[in-house]
């Protein structure tokens, strides 16, 4: 494989050479090719001719128009092509990412194994629900049921309710991180002749967050379930204008003396409240000296009366107090978009600073598929 | 084709890791299982028994014990710093700044240093010398206010490390992507990487959805975008199944539970009747999306995970090797095969690693025990039980769902 990149890629905002080829629609290899854009990858995303799906989902709170095909495809190129032009393609990448079960395949108009046979310079990545082999892995999934089967959901939510579903696209998203550091890990290793074949599975990304869980089953037997009492307890409590997050962290362990003098509360510091166990066991006493105090003040006041305090507080925050957050406008955190498809969109690029770049101004999605396709074809291939 | 195809990607890379709690000692793992040479650096005065729980994080990892505040600690931590090729920390921009051990400190002696800072809201800015923890940053970083019922208070993710992790696995990318461009340039960098900004990151799409004019909120197992979206109660107690259907999925998933016309109010009498395994799998074979909520032992005995290598049965030196216990893969599952090491204590490898990596002469390993710049701490494993009540008491309350008899994880393979 020979690369040369003349003013494409200058044009194009990319400070590297690699090139990722992001062949299936799919929230994990669409968000793992969007981080590697970040870097200044070279990304060209490969769509049927009538489009990622994604590209006409309504919002997952519906009454609004979607916007994740915007937000997981920034940057990247669009190409509309046959199996010849594919291949050729393949070969001129680096990196091939995408969600490689048969059925997804066999959507795009190819052979269930393909992909067996594609060398690019690099590695083959492929993320889905469950892996390629094993008795999950053609199960129907979507964000929801691999959540519930990751063991995540069934910790989620309070002790009298039905396990309740983590924040949108959180299994899909960890799949893509996992994903782009695959694919990074393969072009980091020493060049093999062959290209690196990676199958990840978006459940096992997830499962990887239980073993807090899993761990006290596998020594003692314990089923661990969703967290008793934490509305009334210590972890976010309502003040005069909204929530605030009042324990950091380990609640069990938690002592109430610096709490008793935060809320002027003496009562809190009595010894029967200084343990989780005690403080169960007076539930309603000190449920009724600790919560209503909170009340009198605001979330932003609370958060800067424990700072003072040297007590870790953090304030309990909507996407619109992020938008309004005056920490990541210092940082230059979030970034305004304009896209081909109407209006703006806030997205963020690499989720860190680094001293190596400057982020470099976010770029739209593709307008339509197919609109890069002479383009790309030249740039990465003789045709 | 299996994840194995990582495992070596990062030999010859070492790393020096200055870790506590779980963020960064949960990258670093990472780090270890793609063949990286990691070295863990704890202060010994401070170490605690190896736990059930913290094996996950400390297996496969070097240990060396300095004492940062004494006299030839922070000398002694810039000497290895000179040999390696990553260099990370997971406490506040102050604490490195004091001992010299910052990225200006490190790259005085490796000017090439891909050098992390790990922390909680990012060295700069208003918040920057703010700690901050896990289960905080999923609060201010827009995670709580989008879990649970709209009318309730906040929910949050159902593990005390679910920002921790994440920061984690986004430290892992960053660390990966840092070697690649030095692979390239021959530069190093310096990360600056938070708890609550890659909280953030982690909602793009919903910080995409609410800029165009969603009203991003809990929605508790809802999706607009869904015929029929929720987690039903099975029959037994604390079982659930969670079915997420298009409309184009109604007239399948009727059929798979025998209801019509297919409401969300008859799905839930259906699957009230049954098992969830059984529901489960008439409407996985029916097309369905559809899972039980696997608890722990869901997950732990999930044949599908086994066929995955994803767990690996070890008897560890820790419990006496009497009995053997599962442990987890990497993220990316596959083989464990040669890398899930004995936990080791800290500073159980202080001679042989400041031999090697820092050419230190015996003569001067001696004179830094001797000043205290350099210690170990074997401390005892408490048995890993939290001072809780006993079990009957913490299911009557409701937090274990039951308690299981002891399983032998040695029919699942042993080593």
């Amino acid at each position: 494989m020979t690369a040369s990149h003349p003013t494409g890629a200058l044009e194009n905002n990319m400070t590297n050479t690699r090139r990722a080829l992001d062949v299936t629609p799919g929230v994990a290899s669409a968000y793992a090719t969007r981080l590697l854009r970040d870097l200044g990858w070279d990304v060209v995303k490969v769509e049927s001719p009538d489009g990622d799906p994604m590209r006409r989902q309504p919002s997952r709170w519906g009454g609004a128009e979607g916007a994740a095909f915007e937000a997981l495809n920034a940057g990247k190129r669009s190409v509309v092509v046959d199996p010849v032009a594919l291949a050729a393609l393949v070969e001129a990448a680096d990196v091939v990412v995408g969600d490689l079960r048969p059925a997804v395949l066999r959507s795009m108009g190819l052979e269930a194994s393909a992909f067996e046979q594609w060398r690019p310079g690099r590695s083959v990545v492929s993320v889905s629900p469950f892996g390629l082999v094993g008795p999950k892995s053609d199960w129907p999934a979507t964000e929801l049921t691999v959540q519930a089967a990751s063991g995540l959901m069934f910790l989620t939510g309070e002790a009298d309710q039905p396990p309740q579903q983590l924040a949108p696209y959180q299994a899909e998203l960890t799949g893509g991180v996992v994903a782009a550091s695959s694919a990074l890990a393969t072009v980091c290793a020493p060049r093999q002749t062959d290209p690196l074949r990676v199958d990840l599975s978006v459940h096992e990304a997830m499962v990887t967050h239980t073993f807090q869980a899993t761990g006290p089953y596998a020594y003692y037997g314990e089923v661990a379930r969703r967290e008793q009492r934490i509305k009334a307890g210590l972890r976010m409590v309502p003040t005069s204008d909204g929530y605030v997050y009042c324990a950091p962290g380990a609640v069990n362990s938690m002592r109430m003396d610096g709490i008793a003098q935060l809320l002027n509360e003496p009562r809190l510091a009595e010894e029967r409240f200084q343990t989780a166990e005690g403080r169960m066991q007076h539930w309603n006493e000190f449920f009724g000296l600790f919560v209503p105090p909170f009340r009198t003040k605001t979330a932003h006041e609370w958060f800067e009366a424990a700072e003072a305090m040297h007590m870790t507080f953090a304030l309990v925050q909507t996407i619109d107090d992020l938008f309004a957050c005056p920490h990541l406008e210092a940082r230059e955190f979030l970034h305004e978009l304009e896209t081909t498809s109407g209006g703006a969109i806030t997205t963020t690029l690499l989720p860190y600073r680094t001293t190596s770049t400057e982020p470099a101004a976010p770029r739209p999605a593709p307008a339509a598929p197919g609109v890069d396709t002479e383009r790309v074809l030249s740039e990465w291939t003789a045709m | 084709m299996l994840p194995d195809a990582l495992a070596g990607t990062l030999k010859g890379v070492r790393v020096l890791s200055l870790e506590q709690a779980v963020a960064l000692p949960f990258a670093t793992r990472h780090l270890a299982h793609l063949g990286a040479e990691v070295i863990r650096v704890q202060t010994p005065e401070r170490a605690r028994p190896i736990e059930q729980s913290s094996i996950e994080l400390i297996r496969s990892k070097r240990q060396v014990g300095i004492n940062l505040g004494a006299e030839g600690g922070p000398e002694t931590f810039l000497r290895l710093a000179a040999a390696c090729d990553v260099v990370a920390h997971n406490f506040t921009p102050r604490v490195v700044r004091k001992f010299g051990i910052d990225y200006e400190g490190v790259r005085a002696v490796n000017e090439d240093v891909i050098y992390v800072s790990l922390t909680g809201f990012g060295t700069t800015g208003p918040w920057g010398e703010r700690p901050l923890f896990g289960p905080g940053a999923e609060a201010v970083g827009g995670h709580n206010l989008l879990i649970g019922d709209p009318d309730a208070w906040p929910g949050r993710p159902g593990t005390g490390v679910y920002a921790d992790d994440t920061c984690g696995l986004y430290a892992t990318f960053a660390i990966l992507a840092a070697l690649e461009e030095r692979g390239r340039t021959g530069a190093g960098q310096h990360i600056d990487i938070s708890l609550y900004e890659t909280m953030v990151a982690h909602l793009g799409p919903v910080l995409a959805e609410q800029s165009r004019g969603a009203e991003a909120r809990r929605a508790a197992n809802d999706d607009a975008r869904f015929a029929i979206h929720g987690v039903f109660n099975a029959r037994g107690h604390d079982r659930h199944v969670a079915i997420a259907a298009t409309e184009g999925q109604l007239d399948a998933l009727g059929g798979a539970l025998g209801v019509s016309p297919v409401t969300t109010a008859s799905v839930s009498a259906a699957v009230a009747a049954l098992d969830a395994e059984d529901a489960e799998a008439r409407l996985v074979a029916a097309g369905v999306p559809a899972s039980i909520t696997a608890d722990a032992c869901d997950t732990l005995t999930d044949p599908h995970l086994w066929a995955h290598q994803f767990y690996e049965v070890r008897r560890l030196q820790a419990e006496g090797g009497a009995t053997a216990y599962p442990h987890q893969s990497a993220a990316w599952g596959g083989h464990t095969d040669g890398l899930v090491e004995e936990p080791r204590y800290v500073g159980q490898d202080n001679e042989a690693i400041l031999r090697e990596v820092a050419g230190c002469t015996p003569d001067e390993i001696a004179g830094l025990i001797e000043s205290g710049a350099i210690g170990e701490a074997n401390v005892a494993p408490t048995g890993g039980r939290r001072a809780a009540a006993d079990h009957e008491t913490r299911i009557g309350r409701g937090e274990l769902s039951r308690v299981d008899a002891p399983m032998d994880w040695g029919v699942f393979g042993d080593r």
